[in-house]
């Protein structure tokens, strides 16, 4: 995908991400410019957590998500929920704990899921930058 | 009396999603025994959500976040006044990772 391409798909899908819709979920935004997309949950129950989308070469490649404390440093473990979405393993690439779930590149480039690859969701619902987001937010949410 | 009775048969609805808001501006007046799905219709079609299977619409009732029942109407939900819909799709697919 040509890098001109990625910014714009980039920034139309993260036009809605605003201030209304962080106070509505408990969001704190961090940084919304290609190719970052960093928001903070938070919520009454759980610790925060601060999740850094790496969306370059987007919609080629889906984003890597990666989960960091909230002052920004990498997570070494994490809480998980009950899906195994937030999965504290070390990851063969990134060797940090990772999102397990379709849509985040640490689980197309898992060799649990080869044959599962991100080119059968591209442009899906759901599958888009805020999609992918909302999801990873829901899982954590399920933390308990 | 009267005009009470009739404030209570409307609430002010705003569906908020990554995509964007619906309405744009402001929020769109609706008879409180709507169901709540019209205006998600509405929102995903003026947002160009093509599919919106396996989504959750919540809102704040009583200072917690309550999953809202799409197929029945704003009283039936304990929604009333002023009603922030937040609406996306639930916790996807996936987790089976195995090192």
């Amino acid at each position: 995908m040509h890098e001109l391409a990625s910014q714009e798909f980039f920034a139309s899908e993260t036009r809605g991400i605003n201030e209304k819709l962080a106070s509505i979920r408990g969001w704190e935004i961090v940084t919304i410019s290609y190719p970052s997309l960093e928001v903070i949950f938070t919520n009454t129950r759980l610790p925060a957590l601060r999740v850094r989308m790496v969306c370059n070469n987007w919609d080629e490649d889906p984003p890597s998500i990666q989960l960091l404390s909230k002052d920004g440093e990498y997570l070494t473990a994490i809480q998980t929920d009950p899906k195994g979405i937030l999965n504290n393993s070390s990851h063969p690439v990134t060797h940090r704990p990772f999102i397990c779930m379709r849509g985040s590149r640490e689980y197309h480039t898992h060799p649990s899921h080869t044959n599962d690859p991100w080119d059968g969701l591209r442009g899906k619902s759901g599958y888009d930058l805020g999609g992918i987001l909302t999801k990873v937010w829901n899982a954590w949410k399920e933390i308990r | 009396m009267e005009n009470r009775e009739k404030h209570e048969n409307f609430v002010e609805v705003t569906v908020n999603t990554t995509a964007g808001s619906y309405p744009e501006e402001g929020a769109e007046r609706v008879s409180a025994h709507q169901k709540v799905n019209v205006i998600l219709k509405k929102a995903a079609d003026h947002l160009k959500i093509t599919d919106t299977s396996g989504w959750v619409a919540t809102a704040t009732v009583d200072g917690q976040s309550k999953t809202i029942t799409v197929d029945s109407s704003y009283i039936d939900n304990g929604l009333t006044g002023m009603v922030d819909i937040d609406f996306g799709p639930a916790a996807g697919g996936g987790g089976t990772c195995m090192n």
